[in-house]
């Protein structure tokens, strides 16, 4: 769900990033006000955990992957606007270190994944959980499946509206070539299927085993980052090599060379959309996780080694400048 | 009891501006020292590595870091010290990279001259190897109490000397610091209103200082000899290999053989 670069024109960037705005503002104003100064480094990481879900590449029949997100999960632990700082953060870290999603097209990227999504589930979530208080995983689960899928649906149409506003003299698309009726079934297909179950298992699983190791984080005292949270960032750091065992690259966001091959629903595209060709392009520091010289695998954990913990030590400095205010009365309640 | 006149007197005096700074900034600076040498010395998380043991490890790390021509080791390395900064505190951290990542704008801005005469990306691994370095050392003082360094500094056969002065060193910064301290609150609370001789003040705090240290240093000579120094540092307690110290020494041998696989054998 990554858009790459110069998939979206710079105008379409530019509105998305306008629109994020506020947004950005917003989050950081009700973080400031609502977490207090201890729970500021549990966000770095929860960012930590959407970066490591995002590197578990799902493979779907016909050539594509897909990955989890994880937001609806933050937005469950750590309230939406949270959830909405710490995705993209994680988002920035991977587009600018990663090369994993554009630069210019951050705002959008932002916009689906950590504006739609977080908040899109947690409404759902919230709304479930009133009316079934005694299942609230299932309600994350299923407030994470509308979130995925409606992020993918914005995806799509910011995909799908490209060919119709920006054509050159020859018709020919100069960003992303594929129409909304092609983009919308494309995207939904595997989020509707195979990728929303990936988020529901996802969330689901790490909420049932938080709420058995550490049931002070589901209450929303401040806790204590205990071995259990340490432990299984440790495992899904372990675990990201099987995002290697899918090979395909994901819906729209091939290269560009790729993309004049692909031969998607029978019609082959046949050329480079000229924005693509002639767009801006940023070298990050270890494209698609890879570091020269080693083995995948390796570079693959290596990249998630720093990616996590680059968001944790942001995080960390990041509180150490709030000078939040102390929640006294919750270590009165603990003493 | 009748109070005198001049006493139910208004006090109406207000004194002139005067500019002080001086001493309040130097005041805040001794304590700023005072304070890290306090709180580097009580140090006890990483209790079970012995300072022998991670200074080896240091060296040979930095080592590595120097010698290395490529950016695959460099990032592997940068891996494994983010891991290890995650454990500090963040206000901790925020002095530590900041000191790592001037150090990098520094040494990046004294090669910039070389990328514009075309010498390729390679001159920009010198800011990384910076920023490694730094942080590295940054980490290995903020891990382990200075008294412990210094202690280990005897296994690696430096001069009897060296060593004395160093311990001494440090050790009296913390003794004169609380002197200079104590004195210039003094200063501080007494100087009312316009002082026209700064320099005599400032000069007067120093010289005390002086003459303290003087008195100070014969004392600690005298109980030294009292208590049988005669110019020998006793070795430190022999040196054995402790699950800490083993793992470290795993983590290096990976990292030697992460070397030869990514720099030698390329």
């Amino acid at each position: 769900m990554h858009i790459p670069e110069n998939y979206l024109s710079p105008s379409t960037c530019a509105v998305m990033g306008a629109a994020m705005l506020p947004v950005w503002l917003m989050a950081v104003q009700k973080v400031r006000q609502e977490i207090p100064k201890e729970k500021l480094p549990l966000l770095g990481i929860g960012a930590a955990f959407s970066f490591l879900s995002m590197m578990f590449n799902i493979p779907l029949p016909g050539g594509t992957t897909g990955h989890a997100v994880g937001a609806t999960l933050l937005a469950v632990l750590l309230g939406p606007w949270s959830a909405c700082l710490a995705v993209s953060i994680a988002l920035f870290v991977q587009a600018l270190f990663f090369g994993d999603g554009g630069i210019l097209a951050f705002g959008a990227n932002c916009f689906n994944m950590a504006f739609v999504m977080p908040f899109s589930g947690w409404f759902v979530y919230r709304a479930l959980k009133k009316m079934w208080p005694r299942h609230h995983i299932l309600a994350a689960g299923i407030g994470a499946y509308i979130g995925i899928n409606l992020a993918a649906l914005c995806a799509a149409i910011e995909f799908g509206i490209q060919p119709l506003l920006f054509t050159d003299a020859a018709g020919q698309a100069l960003y992303c070539p594929y129409p909304l009726w092609i983009s919308i079934p494309a995207m939904m297909v595997g989020h509707l299927t195979l990728f929303g179950l990936a988020e529901v298992v996802f969330t689901t699983a790490v909420l049932g085993y938080l709420q058995k190791t550490s049931p002070a984080l589901m209450t929303g005292a401040v806790p204590q980052t205990g071995k259990a949270v340490y432990g299984l960032l440790v495992l899904l750091i372990a675990g990201t090599p099987l995002g290697l065992l899918a090979a395909g690259t994901a819906w729209g966001e091939w290269d560009p060379a790729e993309l004049a091959g692909q031969d998607f629903l029978g019609s082959q595209l046949g050329y480079t959309p000229a924005g693509m060709e002639t767009g801006f392009s940023f070298e990050a520091l270890f494209p698609d996780y890879a570091i020269a010289g080693l083995p995948d695998t390796f570079g693959y954990i290596l990249s998630a080694v720093i990616g996590t913990a680059l968001l944790i030590l942001l995080f960390k400095v990041l509180a150490s400048f709030s000078s939040g205010k102390t929640d006294y009365d919750s270590s009165v309640r603990e003493g | 009891m009748k109070i005198p006149a001049w006493a139910m007197r208004e006090e109406s005096y207000e004194p002139d501006r005067d500019r002080d700074y001086f001493i309040s900034r130097s005041l805040l600076r001794v304590m700023k020292v005072l304070f890290s040498f306090r709180h580097q010395a009580r140090k006890t998380q990483w209790n079970h590595v012995s300072a022998v043991g991670a200074l080896c490890f240091l060296i040979g790390w930095l080592i590595l870091t120097v010698s290395a021509h490529g950016a695959a080791f460099l990032f592997c390395q940068l891996a494994f010290e983010l891991l290890l900064l995650c454990l500090l505190d963040g206000r901790i951290l925020r002095q530590l990279l900041g000191n790592a990542l001037a150090a990098a704008a520094f040494s990046a801005f004294l090669v910039a001259p070389a990328i514009w005469l075309g010498n390729g990306g390679n001159v920009l691994l010198i800011p990384c190897k910076t920023f490694l370095t730094v942080a590295a050392l940054g980490m290995l003082t903020e891990f382990l109490p200075w008294n412990q360094l210094t202690a280990a500094m005897r296994v690696f056969h430096l001069p009897q000397v060296v060593i004395f002065i160093f311990d001494t060193t440090l050790r009296y910064i913390v003794l004169l610091g609380e002197i200079a301290g104590e004195m210039l609150t003094a200063l501080k609370l007494r100087s009312i209103g316009h002082n026209p001789h700064k320099g005599r003040a400032l000069s007067g705090v120093l010289g005390v200082m002086f003459l303290r240290s003087r008195e100070m240093s014969e004392e600690m000579y005298q109980a030294m000899v009292c208590r049988g120094y005669t110019g020998e540092y006793p070795a430190t307690a022999s040196w054995s290999l402790r699950r800490a110290e083993f793992c470290l020494l795993v983590i290096f041998l990976l990292f030697v053989l992460l070397y030869l696989r990514l720099e030698v054998m390329r």
